[in-house]
């Protein structure tokens, strides 16, 4: 019982690190090699876990090879374009110009339920307001709507529009992040006056207060149990 | 440049783990095998002490052993041969020497078969 919890572990830290190293891409649209990599990691770890007969070498021997040839493949792919899209495929453009390229649909082995279906996810409902529409490599479809259906930008209105930059979250369930707070340049005095000017006794009372770069504040209290 | 040397390295430290692992499993089997060989060889001669001390030898060798076996040779394998090894051993202590060929034959096959699965070949890639 110990060995299997002592393998788990170390199956776990393993794959912890193998997977941090090859960057968070694995975590969410995979190309080709980094599917099969995650597929075959995943088989090879669980085995010796089941069997406490067959070394653990067994699997973190496999996994440390994966792990670097994934590595050579990225860089080799990086280095040569032939090679990339020979491993990794090339975008296919689904629509262009306005126009279903049916080849290139029968080349994906995309039916027209499926192109809509994906155009739904990207929240386009007609197909003739899109101007480009391609599958990636990584099986995600970008969509370009025609100019006249794209929203309205600023700067196409005439607007001056202030930029707020990204909200850093200050307090996170009731617990004050310090190095959020250093990082905006502000300090605890500065945040316990804005609770009070929100009604907050104290930072437990927040379920989640945020500043954007103009300084703006938006806070939410935690519900009452 | 430094993923493309972090994967060579880690591939040139896997090839040499490789290459021990191969060493070693071709080093025990050949001595097991040298040893079991060399027990029954005793026995038959009349020499029932040489035949004991070889045969105790080859099993304080497969023992002596376990850091590597148990960390780089299936636990089934570990455990056939081991037995194989104690019926040997029961055998020449028992003077019957057909059954001690016998048994010599079965650990040999045992250490030849863990030997063929590290050694690179057609068979035991596919």
């Amino acid at each position: 019982m110990i060995i299997l919890l002592f393998r788990t572990v170390i199956a776990f830290v393993t794959l912890l690190l193998f997977f941090r190293l090859l960057g968070k891409r694995q975590l969410g649209e995979l190309e080709l090699s980094e599917l099969t990599v995650s597929m075959l990691i995943a088989d090879i770890a669980a085995i010796p876990l089941q069997d406490i007969g067959i070394p653990l070498i067994n699997a973190l021997v496999p996994i440390a090879a994966l792990f670097a040839l994934e590595l050579l493949l990225s860089v080799a792919g990086e280095k040569s374009v032939r090679l990339r899209g020979l491993l990794w495929g090339k975008p296919c453009f689904l629509v262009e110009k306005g126009q279903i390229n049916q080849q290139e649909m029968a080349r994906c082995h995309l039916t027209p339920d499926e192109l809509m279906l994906e155009l739904r996810r990207q929240s386009v409902d007609d197909p003739a307001t899109v101007e480009y529409a391609l599958l990636e490599t990584d099986g995600t479809l970008s969509v370009l709507l025609k100019p006249e259906s794209r929203p309205a930008t600023a700067a196409q209105l005439g607007l001056s529009v202030q930029s707020v930059g990204y909200a850093t979250i200050i307090i996170e369930q009731g617990r004050i992040l310090g190095d959020n707070l250093r990082k905006i340049g502000r300090n605890r005095r500065w945040l316990y006056a804005e609770l009070r000017r929100h009604g907050f006794g104290d930072a437990r009372e927040v379920y989640i207060l945020t500043v954007n770069a103009a300084g703006q504040v938006y806070i939410a209290g935690k519900e009452k149990e | 440049m430094r993923r493309l040397i972090t994967a060579l390295v880690l591939l040139g430290i896997l090839a040499g783990l490789s290459l021990w692992d191969l060493h070693q499993v071709q080093t025990l089997s050949d001595q097991l095998c040298a040893l079991t060989a060399l027990s029954v060889r005793a026995l038959r001669e009349g020499d029932r002490a040489a035949a004991i001390s070889s045969a105790d030898t080859a099993l304080r060798l497969w023992d002596e052993a376990e850091g590597y076996t148990h960390i780089f040779i299936r636990h089934s394998e570990i455990d056939s041969t081991a037995d194989a090894l104690f019926e040997l051993k029961a055998a020449v202590l028992s003077g019957d020497a057909e059954s001690a060929q016998a048994m010599q034959e079965m650990a040999a096959y045992h250490l030849m078969s863990i030997r063929t699965m590290e050694e690179l070949s057609l068979g035991s890639v596919f």
